[in-house]
């Protein structure tokens, strides 16, 4: 027999322990003679490679099916259902952090507007205040909130609106408007003294907004663009899925050379 | 041992059938049933023994019990593989007289691709 054969023959052999133990205890050895024969009277070795390693690729799901029992792989099983849960707890819980942390600029600038027009003496429950203050915040150049400059610049906008949710005005634009969200928020805010929420004006601009009330009447709105926040978690679930195949491969060697997969099904050939 | 019925086991897979076919004429080796099953069908070792072990479990097939080697164990079938096979010889034969019927002709044989 030809240097090459036998060394098909050992990988072969190598690859038999790819089959279920018990199966493998069980035909191993007659495994290895069949090929054996098969390799003295193949014509061509390439042939005879190509049906030996095939025989096993198509025979090797039947064999672990075959031997499978789910008390058997109760650890697989266990470790599989663990990745999974881990994976998704993880992939949940960046995108729930991510979101919080979204809030966090928003949320002190709304704060601290707040606190400022009702510190203010002009807000003193003096009418009038909330629209000075809405003229000081649009006298400061506003931004689109569309622009991709603004989305990917990290900074928040402050509009300030009137008792029924009409803009008054602010640092910020959009599409040549002062920012305007459903008026059903502004109820929202009236009912819980802050409300966070994400806001899509239009498609491809999604906002972090978190609005309270002010004590000079009406209500002040702070966003920040969520578009870095959600390609940071996008670049998370690249890297988790990336690494995923690692987890699938070690859970497919602990199952294939799980030692306790010894019983053998009872079902029609 | 499984029990087993009739009904259970057909239609037989080409393996199964080429298997049970090449045991017909009595007891073989391994390597005897898989040179045989070959002429009907795509077979290496892993095929043969993941079916032998089927058909073990479902008693369609037993081990004689002798060896000439360690290596070599003969089977042979039971009387439910016996069974088992003329049902699906009958089965087999009923379906290509419909297709005769049919006009239905069958194609010229070709030899099977061995390595």
């Amino acid at each position: 027999m030809s240097h090459t054969r036998n060394i098909l023959l050992r990988l072969y052999g190598f690859l038999l322990f790819l089959y279920p133990p018990a199966f493998r205890d069980r035909f191993a050895d007659e495994m290895i003679d069949a090929a054996r024969r098969q390799a003295l009277e193949a014509r061509s070795t390439t042939r005879f490679a190509a049906s030996l390693f095939s025989d096993v690729f198509r025979s090797l799901p039947r064999a672990h099916w075959q031997y499978f029992t789910f008390a058997g792989q109760s650890f697989t099983i266990a470790l599989l259902l663990f990745l999974v849960a881990l994976f998704a707890f993880e992939t949940l819980s960046d995108q729930q952090r991510s979101r919080r942390a979204a809030d966090y600029m928003p949320a002190s600038m709304a704060r601290q507007y707040s606190n400022a027009v009702t510190a203010r003496t002009c807000a003193t429950y003096v009418p009038g205040c909330t629209q000075w203050y809405a003229h000081i915040l649009a006298s400061q150049r506003p931004q689109d909130i569309a622009s991709p400059s603004w989305l990917n610049s990290g900074l928040a906008f402050v509009a300030i609106y009137d008792n029924a949710g009409n803009a008054l005005g602010g640092n910020a634009t959009l599409n040549g408007h002062w920012p305007q969200p459903p008026h059903g928020i502004f109820d929202t805010i009236r009912q819980r003294g802050e409300f966070r929420v994400t806001w899509q004006p239009q498609p491809g601009v999604r906002i972090a907004l978190v609005g309270r009330p002010l004590a000079s009447g009406g209500f002040v709105l702070s966003g920040d663009g969520l578009a870095q926040t959600e390609a940071a978690h996008a670049r998370f679930l690249r890297t988790t899925f990336a690494n995923w195949p690692i987890f699938i491969i070690i859970a497919m060697v602990l199952w294939l050379v799980g030692g306790s997969t010894r019983i053998r099904h009872t079902s029609a050939p | 041992m499984a029990s087993s019925t009739l009904k259970d086991h057909t239609p037989l897979t080409p393996a199964v059938f080429a298997i049970l076919v090449a045991l017909a004429d009595g007891e073989k080796h391994g390597y005897a049933i898989m040179q045989e099953a070959r002429e009907h069908t795509p077979m290496g070792p892993g095929t043969l023994y993941g079916t032998l072990d089927r058909l073990l479990t479902a008693s369609l097939v037993e081990e004689t019990g002798l060896t000439d080697d360690e290596r070599r164990r003969y089977y042979r079938l039971t009387s439910s593989g016996k069974q088992s096979l003329a049902a699906e010889t009958s089965r087999l034969e009923q379906a290509a007289a419909r297709a005769r019927a049919k006009g239905i002709k069958a194609a010229p044989r070709t030899a099977g691709a061995r390595a």
